[in-house]
């Protein structure tokens, strides 16, 4: 039975991984060396940006540990390490551990259930390949959006490097469906209402949303009425109707008379509008 | 703990109802009915609060009514059944955006004060009771007034009341009807009672009921199951399979089965095994007649033969 260090107490046993994985330090010096071999001690302080004397300290105890040895002026594993095999392999598999925006989205899907739905730019190019953009952020809605969950998202973007944005749901929209992003079944905006999303909450850039709408307009994959019902309670018909007006313009895409009329009331972005246009149509 | 409500509670609580007038929902009137009609008079006032109760849902356009309920609608008056719950299917695909959904109807039976609190006891509202993931319902129940010697526990009270189940299932959002009809409910107390007013609801077509059946008769996969009720509504509404209704159920199976992985034919057949077992079940039949109307008493009476030509008419479905 491993006892730990209580305060005010002389108990001072740790268990053995406190040692070996408990800094940031530690962790990447094991990471290092395990893909990258021996090296001084001079290196390894380099190499991971650590402070000399705080990366020499923790190399002495990974040495006084027994999971490193010296050879000549440089460090590697003690292959007497009982633990070395199971070490390199849990530091090496770990490396791909939730780094794919699938795998993302998977965590995001068991962590809250019933109660999100994933909306902007990932929702609304989900039927489409974006020409030449990527867009890595994730936009998730939450229904009563807690502290708790906002720490959970945060470890998650520790983890994988992939942006987050989490916001609050007061009511859960009707026509969110069960579709798949990235290969992973997840809660989903509607192309249309995801559209939207990217033009109000900054998921992507501009030129990002304006290449989605044109892109889902020409592949037939966004239902235009719908698209402009959303715009409407989101307040932005005028400027949603004068972009679909550039659009239809330059392109065979026919869109309703009434948007029509709309749009030449109203302005679009016409930077964005026109570069999107030359990227998809030339 | 029993409650005991007094007059002007009792005439409180038969406010919320706004399809009835109170002359129509005596304890008599009732009576007269299950005189007339054959039908228990605690199953006909059940009756009037369904018909109330889909007054209030009558303006949810997300919300079909499919079952046993939707199924009398379609057949002669002297034929329906009583039936006491209220099925329906949905286009909300998530569970919690259809519980809340359900739970803002709320909203209209208080402002249209439908509802009513007496003794601390909710009278009218919804109240959430279940949400099954298996079967992807979520269920509801509206307390209503009782008459009839009823009593529903509450807290650790026992309440004259009688609570109306509304299910929704969210599984079948990819095709909450084959066909949707906007029809009123027309159930068979209308023989004896007319509404205040006549609602109009949302419903399965015929051809989507007798596919609906057909799916709840058949013991194939994960469908099926073995009650008087649905063979009777399976017998009950042959007379409209024909046309229409014929193409509507055909294609309706057809979809299902190919989304199920399980062949229309196994379908028909796991449904015909289930009505020609039931022929042989005459004397159990007579039981479940009690809550028929008077024609489908003698139907019943004809058990053996209405089993075999139900086999037979749904034996033609077969590809």
């Amino acid at each position: 039975m491993v006892k730990y260090i209580t305060r005010n107490s002389h108990t001072s046993i740790m268990h053995p991984m406190e040692t070996v994985l408990g800094t940031r330090t530690k962790v990447r010096l094991l990471h290092f060396i395990i893909t990258s071999g021996p090296a001084s001690r001079n290196g390894l302080a380099t190499e991971i940006s650590g402070s000399k004397h705080g990366t020499y300290r923790q190399i002495e105890e990974l040495i006084g540990a027994g999971v490193l040895t010296e050879k000549g002026k440089k460090v590697r594993l003690d292959p007497e390490f009982p633990y070395l095999d199971d070490l390199t392999n849990l530091i090496l598999a770990s490396d791909h551990y939730m780094n794919l925006i699938g795998d993302v989205l998977h965590r995001l899907d068991i962590l809250f259930g019933n109660r999100y739905y994933i909306g902007g730019f990932q929702a609304a190019a989900r039927t489409i390949t974006p020409i030449d953009y990527v867009s890595d952020t994730i936009l998730i809605q939450i229904r009563d959006l807690t502290e708790r969950d906002r720490t959970r998202i945060k470890a998650i973007e520790n983890i994988s490097g992939i942006e987050i944005i989490p916001l609050n749901l007061d009511r859960m929209p009707l026509d969110m469906t069960r579709d798949r992003i990235h290969g992973i079944e997840v809660w989903t905006a509607t192309v249309e209402r995801g559209q939207i999303e990217t033009f109000i909450h900054g998921d992507c850039t501009s030129y990002g949303a304006h290449l989605a709408l044109l892109q889902n307009m020409m592949g037939g994959d966004i239902d235009l009425q719908r698209l402009m019902e959303i715009a409407k309670n989101a307040g932005m018909t005028g400027n949603m109707a004068a972009t679909l007006l550039r659009f239809s313009r330059r392109t065979s895409i026919q869109i309703p008379e009434w948007i029509e009329a709309l749009g030449r009331d109203n302005e679009a972005n016409l930077h964005d509008c026109d570069l999107v246009l030359n990227a998809v149509i030339g | 703990m029993k409650m005991i409500f007094d007059r002007d509670e009792k005439t409180r609580i038969l406010s919320i109802v706004r399809s009835w007038s109170k002359d129509q929902m005596t304890f008599q009137r009732f009576r007269d009915i299950q005189a007339a009609s054959g039908v228990p008079a605690r199953l006909v006032e059940t009756v009037f609060w369904l018909e109330d109760t889909l007054g209030i849902l009558k303006e949810y356009d997300h919300l079909i009514m499919k079952g046993g309920t939707c199924v009398q609608c379609y057949i002669p008056y002297p034929q329906q059944r009583a039936s006491v719950d209220i099925d329906m299917n949905t286009d909300i695909q998530n569970p919690l955006a259809l519980k809340e959904y359900l739970f803002a109807i709320n909203e209209g039976i208080t402002s249209e004060d439908r509802s009513c609190s007496i003794q601390d006891i909710e009278f009218g509202t919804l109240n959430y009771e279940f949400h099954d993931k298996y079967s992807g319902t979520i269920s509801f129940t509206r307390r209503m007034p009782s008459r009839f010697g009823e009593f529903e526990i509450v807290g650790n009270r026992r309440v004259m009341s009688r609570s109306i189940r509304i299910q929704v299932n969210y599984k079948n959002h990819w095709m909450p009807a084959m066909e949707t009809l906007h029809r009123h409910p027309d159930f068979f107390i209308h023989e004896y009672e007319r509404p205040k007013t006549n609602i109009t609801v949302p419903m399965e077509s015929p051809g989507d009921l007798f596919a609906d059946k057909i799916l709840t008769v058949c013991n194939v996969g994960a469908f099926g199951r073995e009650r008087f009720k649905d063979v009777y509504d399976l017998i009950a509404m042959r007379h409209l399979f024909q046309g229409q209704v014929r193409q509507v159920a055909s294609e309706k199976l057809r979809l299902i089965a190919t989304r199920s992985g399980i062949g229309v034919d196994a379908i028909i057949k796991g449904a015909i095994e289930t009505v020609s077992s039931f022929c042989n079940r005459s004397q159990e039949a007579k039981g479940f007649a009690s809550m028929v109307c008077k024609e489908g008493k003698e139907r019943i009476k004809r058990w053996e033969l209405e089993c075999e030509d139900l086999a037979d008419t749904i034996a033609t479905m077969k590809g």
